[in-house]
C-alpha cells in the first residue's frame, strides 16, 4: 500500500511539467502552423505583386511600340496622338523617361519631313520640342 | 498641362545629325547635350544653357542665340553666319575662333572686338 502511494505521488508531481511540456509543444505545433500560413500568405502577395509589375511593364512597353509606328504615320493627327500618348507615359511611368526623350531626339534626327528654312516647323515637330523643353520650365525650376 | 521632360534634371540630349530647322527650344537646359551637325539654321536658342555641349559643325546660320550660356561649349567648325548671339554668355573669342562667323553674326562689341584683335 505505502509503494502505491510513492508511485502515486511521483505520478501526480511528474504530470504537472508532463501536461506543461506538452502544452508548450502544442502550442509550438499551432504557432508553426500559422507561421506558415502567414509566410504562404505573403509568398502569394509578393507573386500578385510581382504579376501586377509585369502587367503594368507590359502595357508601358505596349503603348511605347505602338506609338514609335505612329509617329512616322503619314497623318498629322496620328503622329500628334503619339506624342500626347508619350507624354502620358512619361505621367504614368516616369522611369521611362529617358527611353521616350531618345524616342523623341530619335525622330527629329530621322524625320523624313524636312521644312524650307522660311517655314515653321510642322506641329508635330512643334509639340515634340515643346514637350522636350516645356515653354513653362523657366516658371518650374 | 505644360510639362518638361528636360525639366530639373540635365539629361544629355542626343540631337546629333537633327534636323530642327526654326524650331523654338527657348529657355532649355541643354547641358552636356550633343548637337553635332545638327541642322539649326533659324532656331531659336535664346537663353538656352549649352553648358559643355557638343555643338562640332552644327549649323545655326541666323539662330536666334541671346543670352544662351555657352559655358565650356565645343563650337569646332560650328556655322553661327548671321546668328545672334547678343547677350551670349560665358562664350570665349577662343570658341569663336573655332566657329565659323562671318560679318551678319551679332556679338556683343567687347566680343567682336577682341575677335577682330588676332
Amino acid at each position: 500500500m505505502e509503494w502505491w502511494l510513492r508511485v502515486a505521488e511521483i505520478v501526480w508531481k511528474l504530470s504537472l511539467p508532463l501536461g506543461g511540456a506538452v502544452g508548450l509543444y502544442l502550442t509550438y505545433l499551432r504557432v508553426s502552423a500559422a507561421n506558415r500560413q502567414a509566410e504562404a500568405q505573403i509568398r502569394q502577395a509578393d507573386a500578385s505583386t510581382r504579376q501586377a509589375e509585369l502587367g503594368r511593364r507590359k502595357q508601358a512597353t505596349d503603348i511605347f511600340l505602338q506609338a514609335v509606328g505612329q509617329l512616322r504615320d503619314d497623318k498629322l493627327e496620328v503622329r500628334l496622338a503619339a506624342i500626347y500618348t508619350l507624354r502620358k507615359l512619361v505621367d504614368e511611368f516616369p522611369e521611362d523617361r529617358a527611353m521616350v526623350v531618345a524616342l523623341l531626339a530619335e525622330h527629329l534626327r530621322d524625320n523624313p519631313r524636312r521644312w524650307p528654312e522660311t517655314d515653321d516647323p510642322p506641329a508635330d515637330i512643334r509639340e515634340i520640342t515643346r514637350l522636350l523643353i516645356g515653354s513653362t520650365q523657366k516658371d518650374e525650376q | 498641362m505644360n510639362r518638361s521632360l528636360l525639366k530639373n534634371e540635365v539629361l544629355a540630349i542626343d540631337l546629333h545629325g537633327a534636323y530642327i530647322r526654326r524650331v523654338s527650344l527657348r529657355g532649355a537646359i541643354l547641358d552636356h547635350a550633343n548637337l553635332t551637325g545638327a541642322d539649326c539654321k533659324g532656331a531659336d536658342f535664346s537663353s538656352t544653357r549649352l553648358r559643355s555641349a557638343i555643338l562640332r559643325n552644327a549649323d545655326f546660320a541666323n539662330a536666334n542665340l541671346r543670352g544662351a550660356d555657352f559655358e565650356n561649349a565645343e563650337l569646332d567648325g560650328a556655322n553661327l553666319s548671321g546668328a545672334d548671339l547678343t547677350g551670349a554668355r560665358h562664350m570665349t573669342v577662343q570658341q569663336l575662333r573655332a566657329a565659323i562667323v562671318d560679318s551678319e553674326t551679332i556679338l556683343s562689341a567687347e566680343l567682336r572686338d577682341a575677335l577682330l584683335a588676332r
